[in-house]
Parts: C-alpha cells; structure tokens; sequence
C-alpha cells in the first residue's frame, strides 16, 4: 500500500471532522440564537398599567418527553405500518377491527444512529464537552473540575434527584407579573419562584440560608427585569459535567420581552471558585399559544445509581 | 478509492446529525443493551414518576423461588408525548413478559425493550435491539 491513500484518508476524515464540527456549531449558534423574526419583532411588546413590559405569559414549547416519541406504529405481521399520534387512537382502531391484534405495537421509534442509545449518549457526551461553554475555573479547583467530568454520571446531583437549581433550571414556561411581583413557574418538578419588585432588599434570613432557588429580589432596568440571587448551596451544578459552584455564588438574571418573544440570560458571579463570571447560554423563547393543560412533573426517585457501573453519559 | 471533500461533507453532515440527539441519562452505564432476559411474572406496581418510569414483576424460577425485578424505561414525558398514561396498558395483578436489557451488575434490574402484555400483544418501548434483524420483537438469548 503506497502513501497516498492513506494520507487521502486522514484528509477526508479530517475534512469530515472539521466539517461535522462546524455544523454542531452552527446548529447550536441557531439554537441560541435570539427569535427575533421579523413576525415576532413587528408585534408590539405589551405593557402593563403601570408602562412595565408585561411578561405574562406561557412561554415556549413546555414540558415534553424524552428524543424517540413520534407517535405510536402498529406494525402488521405482512409489514403494513399504521401511524397513529396517540395511543388511545390506536386502541380504537384495534376495537374497530382496523388493527390486527397481531399487530407489533411500537411505542418509541429510533430517531438514534443505527437506532442506537449507546452511540447516541456518547455523541451527547462528546458534544456537551465540545461545545458546552464551560466556566473558567480557578486552578486551585481544577483536580476537582477534572473528578466532576470523569464521574459526572454519578456525581451529577440531578441524577439523585435534587432539583437543578438556579441557573441550571433555565428560563420559566409561564409568568404571572403584578404591580409587586413576579411569579415564574417551571415545569420541571413543579418548580415556583416570587420575584419581589418592590424595591425590598434580600430577604436577612432567607439570603444567608443555604438552597437551590437561592432568595430572589427583581428590579426593571428599563425594559429589563434584573433578578438578583443570592443564598445558594453548594450542591447544584452550573451544568453538566461537573460545572460546580460555591455557596458564595450569585446570580443574576434577565428577562426582556420583545414583541412575542421572552429572552432569558444569566450571569454566575462566584469568585470562590471561577475566574471570571459565567454567562450561561441566552435563551429566547417565542409566546406559546397553546391552551392545553399544564401537566405535573411527577415525582423523581432514582434507582439507577446504585447499579451503574461505566461512566457513560449523554 | 478516493475520498473527495463531496465524501467529506457528507460524512461530516452524518456525524452532526447524529450529534443533534439529546440522549436523557446514563442508561449505558447501568444496563447492558447486548445482555437480554426475557422475564414473565405478575405485575405488582408500577411507578409513574421521574426519571424513568419503573414496573415491578415478580418473576417465579423453576423452583419456585420469586423475584422481584426492578423494570425502568423512558421518562413519564414520553410516554405522555404518546399518550400512554400507564393506567390503560399496564393492570397490576395481571402477567406480562418483558424483554429487558439486563442491570450490568447483574441484579434484578432491567431496562424494557419490549412488553408482552397479557392479551398477547407486542409493545416496544425501546429501540436497543442489536440489530435490526432482532427489532421485530423476537429476543435472541
């Protein structure tokens, strides 16, 4: 074998490489970049009685479940596929006699490479650390940061069901704004948080405590509502893997509304342990119409970590 | 052969799309996706709840010794997204056989790729059959 295929080979696959590497890239550039169309921008931004941006709302796709749904199939022994959404329409068709009971229920399809997990927890993993937009830890932490990524399949204190916390928990799916405050309600875990707007400092007691939420205190900066937080404990994570915090951090958010359009951005102050403050990815979630039911979280109980023995993570 | 920059580019747009995924949480590192057991038992429980949806079976040996094993699958939410709420597919009291992926340390504990469910019919709720000459719902252990 001579040189030249070879060194053709390493070129392509460099080439590939380089050329899926720009794609993720882009991909996530998009996905966070803000919605600002030009439907949503020509839409003026509601305000409240008191000329505040009003950020009411549900916002967002909303709670949903985890890659692979796409509908229920019902596949015949001959191979004739019916696609149903739900699995109720399934069962009538069954009842109709439009199904064979012999019929192969298909509950999740593969949307997976080759249809499989492994490979996809290992690309997640790979492009979480690509391109993750880590904190700038200070040396002294780094052995720790390192323990975190390698073990961060059992480290990761959302795996043992705490709540994520703020930050991590992300922008809210519905708000509720009065003259006082701000209520923001989230999905996960049916999580709540009232922003007082009144002009009150930290609460004395509740900011020396030690939680997840932390205790909140709102103030608009122009059209932007400014959430100062403070009180954390050290458990939660900024991310994953590994991304820790000292109960020192603080935080501060921002919501800013434009036409139907809610951005969402937060910036981790925590010189305990970073460099330099942490600006978590921005967010920007369009109006969600929608009037179906706001479902509950259930519960989280793990059973996992006891048996898990690899560090694969997606 | 040659590998010209078309090849490139397209390998390249296979790897991103497969990097598009969101995969939820370690299934890998607890369950074993080429181990397999197919257990029939009477359903005891089943829990609704986060991360993962979990069915209890009392599985009964040869000797007649029962074990309870541990059955997880995908988040409430997707089952939700499906419109399978547990309550019309699963009935306590009743005998089902699943086909899992096994626990790697070898305890009672699975992770589902298919249910039998008492009337006969097949459900798959997993897609981690090795092939897809196997995904047809027939295990090959």
């Amino acid at each position: 074998m001579t040189c030249g295929p070879i060194r053709r080979f390493v070129v392509t696959v460099a080439a590939a490489a380089a050329v899926s590497l720009l794609l993720i890239y882009l991909d996530a550039a998009a996905q966070t970049r803000p919605a600002s169309n030009g439907a949503a921008a020509s839409v003026p931004t509601p305000r409240t009685p008191d000329g505040k941006p009003d950020l009411s709302g549900r916002w967002g796709g909303g709670g949903g479940g985890a890659g692979g749904a796409g509908g229920v199939q019902a596949i015949e022994p001959n191979g004739q596929v019916h696609q149903f959404e739900h699995y109720s329409e399934y069962s009538a068709a069954l009842a109709a006699g439009r199904v064979s009971a012999n019929a192969k229920i298909v509950g999740r399809q593969p949307n997976y490479r080759h249809g499989n997990n492994l490979y996809s927890e290992r690309d997640a993993g790979f492009t979480q650390r690509a391109f993750g937009n880590p904190p700038l830890y200070k040396p002294e932490v780094w052995e720790r940061v390192q323990y975190l990524d390698e073990n961060g399949n059992k480290e990761d204190t959302t795996f043992s069901c705490f709540p994520p916390g703020v930050p991590r928990l992300g922008p809210p799916m519905r708000i509720l704004q009065t003259p006082k405050d701000v209520v923001l309600l989230y999905q996960n875990r049916n999580t709540w948080r009232v922003i007082p707007t009144d002009g009150r400092p930290h609460d004395p007691v509740n900011s020396q405590d030690q939680t997840f939420m932390g205790d909140s205190v709102g103030r608009w900066e122009g059209d932007t509502l400014v959430i100062e937080v403070i009180g954390f404990n050290d458990v939660s994570w900024l991310g994953w893997p590994g991304w820790f915090h000292s109960n020192n951090m603080r935080v501060v958010e921002r919501l800013r509304r434009e036409g139907n359009t809610l951005h969402y951005q937060a910036t981790v102050h925590d010189p305990d342990v970073l460099m330099e403050p942490w600006e978590m990815d921005p967010r920007a979630m369009p109006l969600n119409t929608s009037d179906a039911p706001y479902l509950e979280d259930p519960p989280c109980l793990d059973f996992d970590l006891s048996h898990m023995l690899t560090k694969e993570r997606g | 052969m040659r590998y010209g920059f078309a090849g490139a580019v397209i390998l390249g747009a296979l790897l991103w799309a497969a990097a598009d995924l969101r995969a939820h949480h370690a299934v890998q590192a607890a369950f074993d996706q080429d181990d397999h057991a197919t257990l029939t038992g009477v359903l005891t429980k089943v829990l609704w709840i986060n991360p993962h949806v979990r069915w209890f079976l009392d599985v009964k040996d040869e000797s007649g010794k029962v074990t309870t094993w541990t059955i997880s699958g995908a988040g409430p939410g997707g089952f939700r997204d499906i419109g399978i709420s547990g309550r019309d597919v699963f009935k306590t009291g009743e005998t089902y056989t699943a086909i899992v992926a096994r626990a790697r340390d070898k305890s009672p504990n699975g992770y589902v790729l298919t249910f039998i469910l008492p009337d006969g019919r097949k459900i798959d709720l997993w897609h981690q059959y090795k092939s897809e000459a196997t995904s047809t719902g027939a295990d090959t252990k």
